[in-house]
């Protein structure tokens, strides 16, 4: 008897339930939370929920998953250090999208730029707070809505900041139906937001080709450090518009892009540990996120108010919301506000463009900063 | 058939489909089918597009006279879908 009580002991003490300490308990909560979010609430559960279950299993004493050898540490080390899953995952973006709405109406390509003043606003307020300017940089990124790009910029800036920025990055894209149409009723008049817009010229398949090849050879030639992001993304594009690489454009948009999403959240999940995560920072990073994220739409709406004059009335502002990326979340936000204000508005295919815009948007946003700070 | 209280409702955006006789995608009623009276800012049709279910309204109160559609069909933005007669 007394064997069993001391081999029971022994186990309890070598396993996990006694070493846990209150940071591991409220990171498992807060796994708990996120997994709530993604399952019940529809949160971008393809990222959420494995970024949540890799944050649990981080913080189960004992396992050290994330640590030196742990299988976490692995997806890390070879999958995010080298940056090979973000880029990865660009290229399966590439191949999903439809640049078309954006090469339709070439000009939209600035909305998705404007958006990206927030990055630059944040990265200035971040700095203020005390963040060193590789922080500052790695959260204003959160401002793009891009994640990929934001895991891509926080890995080489701030590596250690990965977790927070990742969940801020995620969760604030699924909250863009939330944080975005205060910002675009606050900075548009009702018929401002009334306005239908034509359908525009449709792009033939050449321009659709030469798209990718052409802004490979310009963004990369301009901001060299930005080539592995947008090469990636653009690649992805070809295999979709060449028409001749079906078999690769399939597998790139689909199982390929799913595999590595996998790899990619575990890998951002086995961050989350209580002593990196549980800091003031974090919360600071949260907030500023969500500041990044109001101001690049209200630059894209304000660019788009500029277009509204200049098009005589043609083009509508709700669409430079759009220009953050958060494909297509944001475009649809525009789709819905354009509706409420007149229900013959259909902005959805319009909002593509700059949306699209704004993916590439971000990853020069993140060339730029990785030029300057890298 | 037509007078000149007739109008038609065309796609406002491409996308696939779904007209009379196929369902409402929320609420699982049918969609108004030919001879049926809808009223000012019904739904008549729906388009999905970048996974979003857009839905086509009526603008007036009106009796659907033809429908030119059929759902699944993939439709581009201009494409006919139903004829409708003012009442």
């Amino acid at each position: 008897m007394s064997l069993f009580l001391e081999t029971l002991v022994s186990v309890l003490a070598s396993g996990g339930l006694l070493n846990l300490t209150i940071g591991n308990i409220i990171m498992i909560g807060v796994a708990i939370v996120l997994l709530y979010l993604a399952i019940s609430k529809g949160f971008e559960p393809l990222l959420l929920l494995p970024i949540a279950f890799g944050c649990l299993l981080a913080n189960i004493p004992g396992a050290g998953i994330s640590d030196e050898g742990g299988l976490l540490y692995y997806f890390y080390t070879y999958g995010l250090e080298t940056e090979i899953l973000p880029c990865l995952i660009f290229m399966g973006i590439g191949a999903m999208t439809d640049f078309g709405p954006l090469l339709a109406r070439p000009v939209t390509f600035l909305l998705g730029a404007a958006a990206q003043f927030g990055v630059f606003f944040a990265m200035f307020l971040a700095s203020a707070l005390g963040f060193n300017i590789r922080e500052a940089a790695s959260i204003a990124i959160i401002g793009g809505a891009d994640g990929p790009t934001a895991i891509y910029l926080t890995v080489k800036l701030a590596p250690h900041l990965l977790g927070a920025v990742a969940v801020a990055a995620y969760s604030y894209m699924s909250l863009v139906p939330l944080i975005q149409p205060p910002v675009i009723r606050l900075l548009t008049t009702q018929k401002e937001r009334e306005t239908v817009m034509e359908d525009p010229k449709p792009v033939s398949q050449t321009t659709k080709i030469l798209f990718p090849i052409v802004t490979a050879i310009v963004a990369c030639l301009l901001l060299p450090d930005t080539t592995p992001l947008v090469g990636c993304l653009m690649l992805g594009n070809l295999l979709r518009e060449s028409g001749v690489t079906d078999r690769l454009f399939k597998t790139a948009q689909g199982e390929m892009i799913n595999i590595v999403t996998i790899l990619l959240t575990l890998a951002v999940g086995g961050t989350m540990g209580a002593d990196t995560f549980l800091t003031v920072a974090t919360l600071k990073i949260l907030a500023l996120g969500a500041i990044a994220f109001a101001v690049s739409t209200a630059g894209g709406v304000l660019l788009g108010k500029v277009f509204y004059v200049l098009s005589g009335g043609k083009i509508n502002p709700i669409i430079g919301a759009a220009g953050v990326s958060a494909v297509p979340m944001a475009a649809r936000v525009c789709q819905v506000e354009g509706q409420k204000a007149n229900p013959e508005n259909f902005l959805l295919m319009h909002a593509m463009g700059p949306n699209v815009a704004g993916v590439i948007g971000t990853a020069v946003a993140a060339g730029c900063f990785l030029t300057l700070l890298g | 058939m037509k007078n000149g209280n007739s109008f038609e409702i065309r796609a406002k955006l491409p996308g696939e489909l779904t007209i009379h006789p196929g369902k409402h995608p929320m609420k699982k009623t049918d969609l108004p089918g030919v001879g049926d009276i809808v009223e000012p800012r019904q739904e008549v049709a729906f388009i999905e597009a970048m996974k979003m279910q857009n839905q086509i309204l009526s603008p007036k109160k009106a009796k659907i006279l033809e429908i030119h559609a059929t759902t699944g069909e993939m439709v581009k933005s201009g494409d006919l879908l139903m004829t409708l007669e003012e009442v």
